[in-house]
């Protein structure tokens, strides 16, 4: 067993750790919270991973997504976290360049999807591609100091287009936004997936948890599922 | 009747607290904008006009009614009964 699993392998076991290293996940969106996501992922000893984003590095980037340096600045994002990521230890990626739209395929060996767009009209249309191949997903969206997760199970929970209808669809470009929101947010989406994962812990099914780190608030909102 | 009110993020912050309870005697129902109108009596706090733009919810704001989206009503406007809990939550919508 890898030595970079040392610290956490009393906390989740060789079991867990086998789990992890045999589970596929794919990553919509490498922004704030997908490179907090992404890293996360790697460091506990996810397998493999699909990264799907279209985008390039811009300096504004820089203030939250923390994969990315001043010198990948134009580089395609995909292509920088594939690199980053690699420093951190071996691992399969396999980077998806391109927008989420109604023709996208997840993988058949998926085994969980993380939302980490970056807008409403992306994160419900990859929650019914989710559902159509029966994956399960987890949701966050951020703005500000706050932001929500969830973690959507197929005929367990409801869809997150019927959870948060209403929801801005359109997406708004240059959303104020701050790392110590997407980095808070992001670790409770990994912390979701790799429970997920390996069996452990509650899940936030068809609960809401929303968090203001400037007021430090967090609350869990409960969803009726019928 | 009794209903409880609770809000989230920026508009806990507008109201000062994250829930309230409003008491309205002599009547069995209430609507949004009515009760949103009791909140500001009770705590001088005016969060309706970022919850309800020309009679309807504003884009972006999610209410549910006992943990259920307002939105999969199939009626028009939905009245609050005793006992109900009505969440008011502005989701983040950015990656």
């Amino acid at each position: 067993m890898e030595e970079i699993f040392a610290r956490h392998l009393p906390l989740i076991g060789k079991d867990g750790i086998r789990r992890l290293l045999n589970s596929k996940v794919l990553v919509a969106g490498a922004g704030g919270l997908g490179t907090v996501v992404l890293q996360i992922l790697v460091r506990t000893g996810v397998g493999k991973i699909y990264i799907v984003d279209h985008g390039i590095v811009d300096e504004p980037d820089l203030n939250r997504q923390i994969l990315y340096n001043r010198g990948d600045i134009g580089e395609a994002k995909v292509d920088v976290v594939i690199r980053e990521l690699n420093k951190i230890r071996d691992v399969d990626l396999i980077g998806i360049k391109c927008t989420i739209d109604e023709n996208f395929e997840i993988p058949e060996d998926v085994d969980i999807v993380v939302d980490c767009l970056d807008n409403f009209y992306g994160k419900f249309l990859l929650n019914d591609l989710a559902l159509k191949k029966d994956k399960p997903l987890v949701h966050a969206g951020i703005s500000g100091f706050y932001g929500q997760v969830t973690t959507i199970i197929p005929k367990e929970t409801l869809s997150l287009r019927d959870m948060l209808r209403g929801a801005l669809i359109e997406k708004r470009g240059g959303l104020p936004v701050i790392a110590v929101s997407s980095f808070s947010l992001g670790t409770i989406e990994a912390s979701e997936t790799i429970k997920y994962l390996i069996g452990k812990g509650t899940l936030l099914k068809n609960r809401i948890l929303v968090v203001d780190v400037l007021h430090n608030d967090f609350q869990i909102i409960e969803i009726a599922s019928s | 009747m009794k209903v409880t009110l609770r809000v989230y993020t920026y508009l806990k912050a507008e109201l000062g607290k994250g829930e309230i309870c409003i008491e309205i005697p002599d009547s069995d129902s209430i609507s949004l904008g009515r009760l949103l109108e009791e909140v500001q009596k009770s705590t001088g706090k005016d969060i309706k006009e970022k919850i309800i733009k020309d009679n309807k919810i504003r884009d972006g704001i999610i209410l549910m009614l006992n943990g259920k989206n307002l939105l999969t009503f199939e009626s028009g406007e939905v009245l609050f009964h005793d006992g109900d809990v009505i969440s008011v939550l502005p989701p983040g919508s950015g990656g």
